[in-house]
């Protein structure tokens, strides 16, 4: 990558400092850049350590050892006024605020660049209705902050983050609390916000899926604290993936779309059969739901074949010297083999 | 910005509300004084009796004054605790203000020995003196310990902890001081827990004033960082807020206020807690730099308020200003959150 690297990090080891002076450990060894435009997910198990390394980056924690670089810059040089021109934050759970509406809320971000008063100057009046822009949240800006959803809360949070124009934005779970198409509004607005004002963004996600479909780069961390970065694909395709997410083997993987299912226990084998290639697709996962194992070849006992005729699917289950029956939806299908 | 014009005119509502209840208040009492007499002796002139001049003077402006300071600085103090702790339930005497400075009058009234009670006794001017002196040494000496246990503490929440622990062992200390004491010394005690806005002399007023003002001011230069921490300490870190620094200079400031109006006035409930949220309520705001001018002039009028009621204008009994601030402000306080709620829906 020829991006210029915004935060890089060399030998670095977080964990935490006990009050007898031992150390515990969550990771070491840690060497990380990230570069300007990137959109970087941070993913991995509970408890591997996501929310300390992110603490730790911005600052908030000391490393037990090794270095971090802002820029050309040792982040435990940097002055906490002077840093929070360069770092914003995003948290989980959005603060309970009460009689404070979105605009003051986001002038908030301003704080760094503001006089001992905080007078908002024409520029910082700029940057706020920029960041609202940004954040498609114009239209919030004189509403209470208690009176918004979830989702629109933190919007808002994040065009907070945006008004202190920091060169990167870390934000721990900002989409924990929110539903599927929320989750893509911000993950959008975050990708589109990298671009346009050349920062770097690193955000940590439960959601597996969103963060292989829209991150730049993906920083998997494992169960013991080992940390990998690249591009999502080339996490799947080395395994490390799989190996993060399901360390003992108890599920199976798909490589195909990135996901895990719990595997078969019945061991009843079915094939299936038909044109339709979105029909088949879709029984094949209704039967992997219910733990049957779905075989390539003809030959299996049961065979599922999946017709379309003007629009209306009909599934003809055979074998296993039994007579050819129909069914009109997948839910009357695995009702009756569930008690084969 | 209409909505902020809004604001300013209902500031401007209640600093004239203000004015008229300063002048209630040294019209009324158990002498009535007429309007246009009190103006006259405000301006330097004669009233029509002598003694006139005397009381307003000598017995109301101080008591006035005294309550206008009072009202401000608890309300300024709660509304920085509340904040500060992110607490709806702080008021100035969270942190054990009001403990230490009830250990400091209790020892001086109750464990002192002959000559402590005759110096009580026999001077009354002395006796309030010390009493303030005892009051104020106490709570410095609570609020330094609780600074020092809690220089290294975590978060806020163990600092609120140890205030209330130290408050624990203050208040056991004086339940064992009442416990052996004699009853005339047990009742000047108490008189001094029910809180009053008199018996605070002009030359007391002089060290009163500047201290208010002082703690005032750093309050004021304390909004901005205030408002950062609206939205909690690790998002008023990230922008750029050092967290020790400011809790360490907004307790520096509220224990000024609430410590020395507890000095003079005794511990004085209710404005502390209630004034900063009636102001966000009616103001709809949690802007510090619009809240601490506004709690300020709202807090000095409710303290006025009750003491004019307290006073129980044209009898010669006087009610505790503790006994009014609660029965009286708790109600108001009460209908102002339900109404507030149904509004919402």
């Amino acid at each position: 990558m020829n991006t210029p690297i915004i935060l890089h990090t060399h030998g670095l080891t977080v964990g935490y400092h006990e009050k007898n002076a031992a150390k515990t450990t969550i990771a070491s060894g840690i060497d990380l850049e990230f570069h300007q435009g990137t959109l970087t997910c941070l993913i991995g198990p509970n408890g591997a350590g996501k929310s300390t390394l992110l603490r730790t980056l911005i600052g908030l924690q000391r490393p037990l050892a090794g270095e971090i670089w802002l820029h050309d810059l040792p982040l435990k040089s940097i002055p906490t006024r002077e840093l929070s021109k360069l770092i914003s934050i995003v948290l989980t759970e959005p603060p309970e605020t009460d009689h404070m509406t979105v605009f003051d809320l986001v002038s908030l971000g301003r704080h760094p660049y503001t006089n001992w008063l905080g007078k908002l100057e024409s520029y910082d009046k700029e940057a706020i209705f920029n960041a609202l822009d940004l954040t498609h949240a114009n239209a919030l800006a004189s509403r209470q902050v208690h009176t918004l959803s979830d989702g629109e809360r933190q919007k808002v949070m994040i065009a907070r983050a945006i008004a202190q124009e920091p060169i990167l934005m870390v934000l721990d779970e900002p989409t924990a609390f929110l539903d599927f198409p929320h989750r893509i509004d911000i993950l959008h607005m975050l990708k589109t916000l990298v671009l346009r004002k050349n920062c770097a963004v690193l955000l940590s996600t439960h959601d597996l899926e969103l963060a292989l479909n829209t991150a730049d780069t993906i920083l998997l961390m494992d169960q013991d604290g080992s940390l990998s970065h690249g591009a999502p694909e080339d996490h799947i395709l080395s395994g490390r993936y799989q190996q993060a997410f399901n360390p003992s083997g108890k599920f199976e993987f798909d490589p195909l779309n990135a996901s895990f299912h719990i595997p078969g226990h019945q061991g009843n084998h079915v094939s299936i059969v038909g044109d339709d290639l979105l029909a088949r697709h879709w029984t094949q996962h209704a039967f992997e739901r219910i733990g049957w194992i779905v075989d390539e070849s003809p030959s299996a006992p049961h065979c599922v074949y999946v017709k379309n005729e003007g629009n209306e699917y009909t599934w003809e289950l055979s074998g296993c010297e039994r007579n050819k029956q129909n069914f009109s939806s997948i839910a009357q299908l695995i009702a009756f083999c569930k008690n084969i | 910005m209409k909505r902020n014009s809004a604001r300013h005119l209902l500031l401007l509502v209640i600093l004239f509300g203000c004015l008229i209840s300063i002048i209630l208040s040294l019209s009324l009492g158990s002498v009535k004084i007429p309007f246009d007499d009190v103006i006259t002796i405000l301006l330097g002139g004669e009233g029509e009796k002598s003694t006139w001049t005397n009381i307003v003077i000598q017995f109301r402006l101080p008591k006035v004054i005294t309550a206008l300071l009072a009202g401000a600085a608890l309300a300024v103090s709660g509304l920085q605790m509340q904040t500060l702790f992110q607490n709806p339930l702080a008021d100035p005497y969270i942190l054990g203000i009001s403990s230490g400075a009830s250990l400091g009058v209790s020892l001086v009234v109750l464990a002192t020995g002959t000559t402590g009670t005759l110096l009580l006794a026999g001077i009354g001017f002395f006796g309030d003196l010390s009493i303030a002196l005892a009051a104020c040494l106490g709570s410095a000496l609570v609020l330094f310990l609780v600074l020092f246990v809690s220089r290294n503490a975590r978060n806020t929440t163990t600092m609120l902890l140890i205030g209330l622990m130290i408050g624990y062992v203050t208040s056991a200390i004086v339940s064992v001081l009442i416990y052996f004491s004699l009853p005339e010394k047990i009742h000047t005690y108490l008189s001094w827990t029910f809180g009053s806005f008199g018996g605070v002399t002009w030359s007391q007023i002089r060290i009163f004033v500047p201290v208010i003002l002082l703690g005032l001011l750093i309050a004021m230069g304390l909004s901005k960082s205030l408002n950062a921490l609206l939205l909690g300490e690790h998002y008023a870190q990230s922008m750029g807020l050092h967290i020790k620094h400011t809790r360490m200079l907004t307790i520096l400031s509220s224990s000024l206020l609430a410590g020395i109006t507890t000095a003079f006035c005794g511990p004085i409930g209710f404005l502390g807690i209630a004034v900063p949220h009636i102001s966000r309520m009616i103001f709809d705001s949690n802007d510090h730099k619009f809240l601490i001018p506004a709690v300020t002039i709202l807090g000095a009028l409710i303290a006025v308020v009750s003491d004019i009621i307290a006073q129980l204008p044209g009898h010669q009994q006087v009610l505790p200003i503790n006994v009014v601030t609660s029965l009286i402000g708790v109600p108001v306080v009460l209908w102002v959150l339900l109404h507030r709620q149904r509004g919402n829906r």
